[in-house]
């Protein structure tokens, strides 16, 4: 043989790459269960260590994708939750969730409730813009006021708004909300980036463009963004708890490879960074200098049906019911979620009050084994979540398991968005997705509702007695009777079968505990696992 | 034909006198034949060819029940395996069939028209060829969507540029053969001094680049369904398996040894069989026109 190929270099590289998988330990495959910590406080599933003397400096912060670039800078339309955690970072809503979902003070020093209809919040004294203007609470009104007539959808979460008024005396900065009828989400509603208070008077004044600009009260400036790729923070020394605060800087890099947020934490370069994938938990069981812990989110995935579209074959509302019912959620959850999730209704399964996923009517139907026997369906998605590619897949055994022949057409984001959410009606026969579940178990119901949601009104048609029973569970306070109310919602729901909740949807938090001492919730609804990032602590060395 | 021309044209007598001694080439075929027997066996074999359905749990170690183990949803590597080189194997062929009739038709219009459209097809086939190839994959993939489509277009992008080279200088070589002369001025049509005379004499360079184009597009389908750009999920290929092991390299290693080393295996198989053929079918290194 005369001739040594470039081929078979190439060749002999990707041996040379399979053997390496030999040699790497790890961790049992598979096995995501992760017990609960008993030395951890309730809530948590990570505590910065209060002893430890934050080195400061800058943290690196990998995550899966960057804010929604169509949507611009200004929270008031921020959809999607990395945008929430992002914008978060330099933006105050006047609430916030802490441990076990319960709302807390962030912007709001507190606030009482005279009645069922009235909300009294008073402002942090010292709050500050990034500027050095304070906050008042003429920039809440005119926050939430803005935010209510954008038509965005998170306007659509605010409940029956009466009025927002300032009501302060002296130098105590006080916004009264009145409703016109009793609304429980609301101040989880209020504690989600949307709702976030934005310099008003820069804005009213044409100084300040939030679409591009973004300029707020929270714990950061920004220094730098380049879309898709990177986000450079640095500590807002105006802020309010700027005391409180362990780091100088932030910065945040876009990665949207697992692989590559995986080896950032494995060699050292990257501190903290989110994973969908469940898996992650026990990919870095073996890293050295990292700790993994498994967020419990009460966001989750769910299919969707077009009964808008007439060349969709789900107008019909019996095929859709039979698709519902033949869905095996508990095997959703077991192999594409590794274990890691729970099945869920339209509440999400892990908040008070939530139905249960099998005490819908589809729970107890008995589909033939030939259900779907000669349906043709094709079912879309995005290619950017691994997740979702897992899941479809599962879904799609499932259903050619009743008969049907299911084709996956999988498409980038953008055209995802475009067929699913812009399309009238939408593009598409079934699609999955994944919504934030938010923190009151009523709040994401709404989007049960297209008239309300807007966003789904090309495959999804709004029923009188489901707008309704959501109304109505909305206006009672949390408890039993509540849980009544939600119930008939997720039993509408399920029998509309339009959109249909599947399982809740995990998040791994990977820290580099020997360099960083982080605070992670155990729950979250908004997608927002740098909610604490406040306390965080850097280690030196 | 005149004698020479024959001469030339002889492929198939060159193809017999490949020697079945040679120990590495016979390994080669024997691998090259397991393959393919393979990718067979995946799609007619039943319980072999279902390569989307879950058989076990998640990440099983290879057992009895499950020789190379279980994915990640599952399933049988075997089986992803299995269609995983049919996958391959019939992307690749597909898009270097089709590179073959491309570069084939251009490379001999390009050598017997000469002049300025020798030079177009030749600068034209610079500027693809100053692409990195997964660049221009990518780029293509980019441009049509991600899937086997892409795949295909980007392979035969990627590699009729050399094939159009190689032939163009084979058949550039016996255009100016007295006996094409002799033709041209007897008054024979182009086309049929191109079919006749060019493509017979330009087989064996056809044949040989197309080995090597077929490791190039084992390659490249790797690369773009490594990136996600190729074969999409639930189907299998050999580079959507490296990726899937490449994720669980530390946890679940039997997904990229058995993807990865099979890619090798495949690679190494086809490029030392071209390089046997090129031994054997190079005119102007193994045939004496003296």
């Amino acid at each position: 043989m005369r001739t040594t190929s470039k081929i078979t270099v190439a060749a002999a590289a990707i041996a040379a790459l399979a053997l390496t998988a030999c040699t790497g330990g790890g961790a049992t495959p598979g096995g995501s269960e992760q017990p609960a910590d008993p030395n951890l406080p309730a809530g948590y599933a990570s505590v910065a260590d209060e002893s430890i003397e934050s080195a400061g400096g800058p943290l690196h912060v990998q995550v899966d994708y960057d804010t929604a670039e169509a949507q611009g800078l200004d929270p008031a339309f921020a959809e999607i939750a990395r945008s929430w955690s992002i914008m978060g970072l330099v933006y105050e809503s006047l609430v916030t969730v802490g441990p076990g979902f319960e709302i807390q003070p962030e912007l709001a020093a507190s606030w009482e409730q005279p009645d069922d209809t009235t909300y009294v919040f008073d402002l942090q004294p010292g709050a500050t813009f990034s500027n050095g203007r304070a906050v008042s609470a003429a920039d809440v009104v005119g926050s939430l006021n803005r935010l209510r007539e954008s038509g965005s959808v998170w306007s659509g979460q605010l409940g029956p708004i009466a009025e927002i008024a300032d009501t302060s005396s002296g130098d105590a900065q006080q916004v009264t909300i009145t409703l016109e009828t009793p609304f429980t989400p609301l101040l989880a509603a209020l504690a989600n980036t949307p709702a976030a208070i934005l310099p008003m008077q820069e804005i009213e004044a044409g100084e300040l463009d939030p679409t591009a600009e973004m300029l707020g009260s929270g714990a950061f400036t920004v220094a730098e963004h380049r879309q898709d790729e990177s986000w450079s923070f640095e500590a807002n020394a105006e802020w309010w708890n700027a005391e409180q605060l362990g780091i100088d800087a932030l910065e945040l890099t876009i990665a949207a490879d697992d692989q590559t947020r995986l080896a950032g934490l494995r060699d050292g370069s990257t501190q903290l960074a989110n994973f969908s994938n469940p898996d992650a938990l026990s990919l870095l069981a073996g890293a050295q200098g990292v700790t993994a812990v498994s967020q419990t989110q009460s966001d989750f995935f769910y299919a969707m049906l077009n009964s808008v579209n007439p060349d969709s074959p789900f107008v019909d509302q019996q095929l859709r019911q039979t698709v519902n019912a033949v869905l095996d959620r508990q095997g959703i959850v077991d192999l594409a979620l590794a274990g890691a999730a729970v099945p869920t209704a339209v509440t999400p399964a892990n908040l008070p009050d939530a139905c249960a996923a099998d005490s819908v009517p589809s729970a107890s139907a008995e589909p033939a084994a030939d259900a779907l026997a000669g349906e043709s369906i094709s079912l879309l998605i995005y290619n950017d979540d691994p997740s979702l590619t897992a899941l479809a897949q599962v879904v799609q055994q499932q259903l050619q398991g009743a008969g049907a022949e299911v084709t996956l057409d999988s498409v980038d984001y953008g055209t995802y968005s475009e067929r699913v959410y812009v399309a009238q009606p939408g593009d598409f026969q079934m699609a999955l997705g994944w919504f934030a579940g938010y923190g009151d178990a009523s709040m994401v119901t709404n989007w049960w509702n297209p008239e309300t949601a807007v966003f789904n009104a090309g495959f999804a048609q709004p029923h009188d007695d489901l707008s309704a029973a959501i109304a109505e569970a909305q206006a009672l306070p949390a408890g039993t009777e509540r849980a009544e109310a939600l119930q008939s919602v997720c039993d509408l729901a399920d029998t509309h079968a339009e959109m249909v909740p599947l399982a809740t949807r995990p998040q791994v938090v990977g820290i580099r505990s020997d360099q960083l001492s982080a605070s992670v919730l155990s729950d979250e609804g908004y997608g927002d696992f740098l909610r604490l990032i406040a306390e965080f602590k850097t280690i030196e060395g | 034909m005149t004698g020479a021309a024959a001469a030339l044209a002889r492929t198939p007598g060159r193809l017999r006198s490949l020697r079945t001694s040679d120990p590495v080439l016979t390994i080669a075929v024997v691998i090259l034949g397991l393959l393919v027997a393979a990718s067979l066996a995946g799609r007619l074999i039943p319980g072999l060819n279902d390569g989307t359905t879950t058989v076990g749990g998640r990440f099983e170690a290879p057992s009895l029940a499950h020789p190379l183990g279980t994915d990640s949803l599952g399933r049988s590597l075997v089986a992803r395996l299995l269609e995983g080189i049919g996958t391959t194997f019939l992307l690749s062929a597909l898009a270097v069939l089709c590179t073959a009739v491309i570069a084939t038709a251009l490379g001999i219009v390009a050598a017997y028209a000469g002049g300025w459209v020798r030079e177009l097809v030749m600068r034209i086939g610079d500027v693809l060829y100053a692409f990195p190839a997964i660049l221009l994959a990518l780029l293509v993939a980019a441009a049509i969507g991600p899937g086997s489509t892409a795949a295909l277009a980007s392979i035969v992008l990627v590699t009729v540029p050399l094939m159009t080279r190689m032939v163009c200088a084979a058949a550039t070589d016996v255009a100016r053969r007295d006996f094409v002369t002799s033709a041209r001025i007897s008054g024979v049509a182009a086309p049929v001094i191109m079919v006749r005379h060019l493509l017979t004499c330009v087989s064996g360079t056809v044949v040989v680049q197309g080995t090597y184009a077929l490791s190039v597009a084992i390659l490249v389908e790797g690369g773009l369904s490594f990136l996600g750009y190729g074969v999409q999920l639930p189907a299998a290929s050999l580079g959507l398996l490296v990726s899937e092991g490449n994720v669980y390299l530390l946890t679940a290693p039997w997904i990229l040894i058995a993807a990865g080393t099979t890619m090798v295996l495949a690679i190494l198989a086809v490029t030392l069989v071209g390089d046997a053929l090129r031994d054997r079918l190079e005119p102007r290194e193994a045939v004496d026109l003296t």
